[in-house]
């Protein structure tokens, strides 16, 4: 037994982490996004305090991504990819056939799912891939089962020769426990080795055919064989409630609550696809109605309906009586619970909601999206010009651009829309994040068709909104990617570049772009409020600054078209002062500052 | 309270972004440990940086029998028994937590709307919606108390739970309080020192 470290709080993300180490993971890759943006990091610590040598890929998209672990998998390594859900739609080309091929060492894709949209663009229900990939998913309930999860999948995976899913809502992601971690064992002394086999690695005519007849019937073995889910409360109860993932604790508190222990046999499933027939029929057998609690559209109802069916008069209930969408929160679910037992529900009395402004943040003071968005404002205002937008920091409040879809839209829903409209400007817009992601190749893709179109490419040198990961333009980078030869080489008409905390510049170039033709590419430089270059570090600690109001116009040109959080109104009237406890010195404000009101003092010691 | 009846004592902390609510939870989170009191949280942002609603829930099992990794890290609504507003709409947009028995905590100290920047919307005082009796609710201006005592105005999680473990839940002392928020945010050291 491993020595026991002290007891400690970890969340989800940190679950994962400890889930690979403890499940002895040789390769570690991902594509970082909200819910599950930290298990890189988190990891890496791990593996730094406790000298493991785990291989890290930060990989620029999930396809790369899921390939790379695929390919540690098949050199006898345990590989684990991680992706956000959003993530596993880039991911599914390989994961559609990796039940097929098969691997070697063992492989989990975790994927992080966002029920209620806390951190997304939106709540796509992932689950409807399983049965399409055919690949076993696990849906850990807790923190302390987050850990034991990873290697529970590990040691399936290498079984059943199968890559594992995980799936970890925001919900779970965002939760803390405190739990007993032991010491990680090092990793195995393994000669990690490619075994060539094209017999079972290539995938042609009968082939083909004949490989994934080998994952259907892998897939038959592990659903009989393997059996993972808890059971509470009364065995013998006819009325029966299964349910996964975040659902589960709230289920079981609800139970408690009701006073439906003796009631109630509640079944909460680990192992969600496949699920092993011969358990669910016992399961059902007793019982004379079922009720699922599961958040998304109801994939764990549909799949224990379909297995019953003709099977079992006993009804299952679930989508019928709670949403498809958003958070399944304790309320709805005491409510569900107890309104399916025919019981009370006398919740303690609470106070009445209060309508409040929704706050969906901005950017940070210092973020050179905010400069950057001021001088696209001074040359579009309030035309017909469109902003196509991306996924990113530069998707905040105030939403300058016209559409939040998916990664990399902006590059390219703009280039049918200037291929189709005659008379309307096409600004497209994109973090450098995105543009490694994928954007490289839809401006490839407007070079190769010749699309007249302008995209701007703000480049704050680190993947800002999901934690801080290095960019390939990042200062830090030991290969920083120089952006001009690549645009260049890519063979981009004009490329224009400006610095984002110089609003001005980035306008008159902006100006300048839209008057060419051809694929035209502005590059807007700054760096991310959080790791600002030594220029403004220096300025942070030398310069303080000061609203003269006396000289103010009230033109709130700082205060409401820049909208620095740090430029702020007096309760009560309208004088205007910079909290210098906020104020990252970025200088902008006294860029768009037309009255000469805010004075700098330079402190001299 | 209903945490006498449950042995469950549910606290909520909300701000916005940047005023430190992850941080003080990450405190309590450790005094509880250090207690060892079996406790769940959960911490809810959103994908900013700033001034976008952070809300963070602390359950502490008082009954060591539950079997607490099964219940549910969310305050049930009207379950919230110590609600800590770092800021006081965002604790104003807790209200259906609370119940008649809930004792509050507020920063007088208001964060703009950032989307309402323009509007020169006026939203009323937050302090007087709070449905709740005035021996239970605290309201204190901890934003003008941290420029006072700490010349700047980031000191306001550490002033609200001092004020929370001083004066309405004695759970654990202010001395380890102010050590473990030392250890917890390194750069309140230079200003927590002489305290410690």
């Amino acid at each position: 037994m491993n020595k026991l470290i002290e007891k400690t709080w970890i969340d989800g993300n940190e679950a994962l982490a400890w889930g690979a180490a403890l499940g002895q993971v040789d390769y570690f890759t991902h594509y970082p996004g909200s819910p599950v943006n930290r298990v890189a990091n988190d990891l890496e610590k791990i593996d730094r305090e406790h000298a493991l040598g785990i291989k890290f890929n930060h990989a620029l998209n999930e396809h790369v991504s899921i390939l790379a672990a695929a390919g540690a998998s098949l050199c006898g390594a345990r590989s684990m990819v991680v992706m956000k859900h959003v993530g596993l739609n880039i991911a599914a080309d390989p994961a559609n056939y990796l039940g097929v091929t098969g691997v070697k060492g063992g492989m989990v894709i975790v994927v992080g799912t966002d029920p209620g949209a806390t951190c997304s663009t939106g709540e796509e229900d992932v689950h409807w891939y399983v049965p399409q990939f055919n690949l076993p998913l696990l849906e850990p309930v807790s923190i302390p089962q987050i850990v034991e999860s990873i290697p529970t999948a590990f040691e399936l995976s290498e079984r059943y020769s199968l890559p594992v899913l995980l799936f970890l809502p925001a919900t779970l992601c965002f939760n803390s426990d405190a739990v007993e971690l032991p010491n990680p064992p090092p990793r195995r002394p393994i000669r990690f080795h490619f075994e060539k086999n094209r017999e079972a690695y290539t995938h042609v005519g009968a082939k083909a055919v004949q490989h994934h007849a080998e994952h259907l019937q892998r897939i038959v073995d592990l659903r009989s064989n393997t059996w993972r889910a808890r059971e509470f409360f009364n065995s013998s109860a006819p009325v029966g409630i299964i349910s996964r993932g975040a659902a589960h604790c709230h289920t079981y508190e609800a139970i408690i609550e009701l006073g439906l222990e003796e009631g109630t046999h509640l079944l909460t499933t680990e192992l969600v696809y496949p699920l092993n027939e011969n358990e669910i029929r016992t399961f059902a057998a007793n019982k004379e109605r079922i009720l699922v609690v599961e958040d998304q559209d109801g994939f764990l109802e549909f799949s224990l309906k379909n297995l019953l069916y003709n099977e079992s008069p006993c009804p299952i209930h679930g989508k019928d009586r709670l949403p498809s969408h958003g958070d399944l929160d304790y309320q709805m679910i005491l409510r569900a619970v107890a309104d399916f037992l025919g019981c009370e529900c006398n919740p303690p009395a609470r106070l009445p909601a209060v309508e409040i402004p929704e706050r969906l943040g901005t950017y940070c003071e210092g973020c050179p999206h905010r400069s950057t968005f001021f001088g696209i404002d001074q040359v579009v205002g309030d035309s017909d010009t469109v902003i196509g937008g991306d996924i990113g920091c530069s998707s905040l409040p105030p939403h300058r651009p016209d559409w939040l879809l998916c990664m990399n839209a902006g590059i390219g829903l703009s280039q049918g829309m200037a291929q189709i409209v005659d008379d309307q400007s096409i600004v497209s817009t994109g973090g450098e994040g995105s543009f490694f992601h994928m954007g490289i190749i839809s401006l490839l893709n407007a070079v190769h068709n010749k699309i007249d179109f302008l995209h701007l490419v703000f480049d704050n040198r680190i993947v800002a909104m999901t934690g801080h990961q290095l960019s390939p333009t990042s200062e830090a980078h030991d290969q920083q990617v120089d952006h001009h030869k690549l645009l260049e080489s890519l063979g981009v008409d004009h490329i224009f570049e400006a610095n984002a905390f110089l609003p001005f510049e980035v306008k008159y170039r902006l100006e300048q772009a839209q008057k060419l033709s051809g694929v035209r590419v502005l590059w807007v430089r700054g760096n991310c409020a959080y790791f600002p270059d030594a220029e403004h570090q220096h300025r942070r600690k030398v310069r303080t600054l000061h609203i003269h109001n006396d000289k103010c116009g009230s033109c709130r040109t700082c205060f409401e078209d820049l909208g620095c959080p740090a430029i702020n109104e007096r309760p009560g009237s309208t004088d205007i002062y910079v909290d210098l406890d906020r104020c990252a010195r970025c200088g902008v404000c006294l860029e768009v500052c037309p009255n000469e009101a805010i004075e700098v003092q330079e402190l001299t010691n | 309270m209903a945490w006498r009846k449950q042995q469950i004592l549910n606290l909520i902390i909300v701000g916005v972004g940047g005023q430190g609510v992850a941080s003080l939870m990450k405190v309590i989170q450790k005094l509880c440990i250090a207690a060892d009191l079996p406790a769940q949280s959960s911490l809810l942002k959103g994908g900013a940086q700033r001034l976008g609603t952070v809300t963070g829930q602390i359950r502490i099992f008082l009954n060591r029998d539950l079997d607490h990794f099964n219940f549910s890290p969310t305050v049930p609504a009207g379950r919230c028994d110590f609600l800590i507003g770092l800021e006081p709409w965002e604790a104003l947009r807790m209200h259906d937590r609370l119940s008649a028995g809930s004792v509050v905590l507020v920063n007088s100290e208001e964060a703009p709307f950032e989307s309402n920047r323009g509007s020169k919307k006026e939203h009323g005082d937050p302090a007087k919606l709070f449905l709740i009796a005035p021996e239970q609710i605290h309201i204190h201006d901890f934003t003008d108390q941290s420029r006072q005592r700490f010349a700047n105005n980031v000191m306001v999680n550490y002033l609200m739970g001092e004020f929370f473990i001083t004066h309405l839940f004695p759970l654990f002392s202010a001395t380890d309080f102010t050590k473990t928020f030392v250890q917890t945010v390194p750069r309140s050291a230079p200003q927590l020192q002489s305290l410690t």
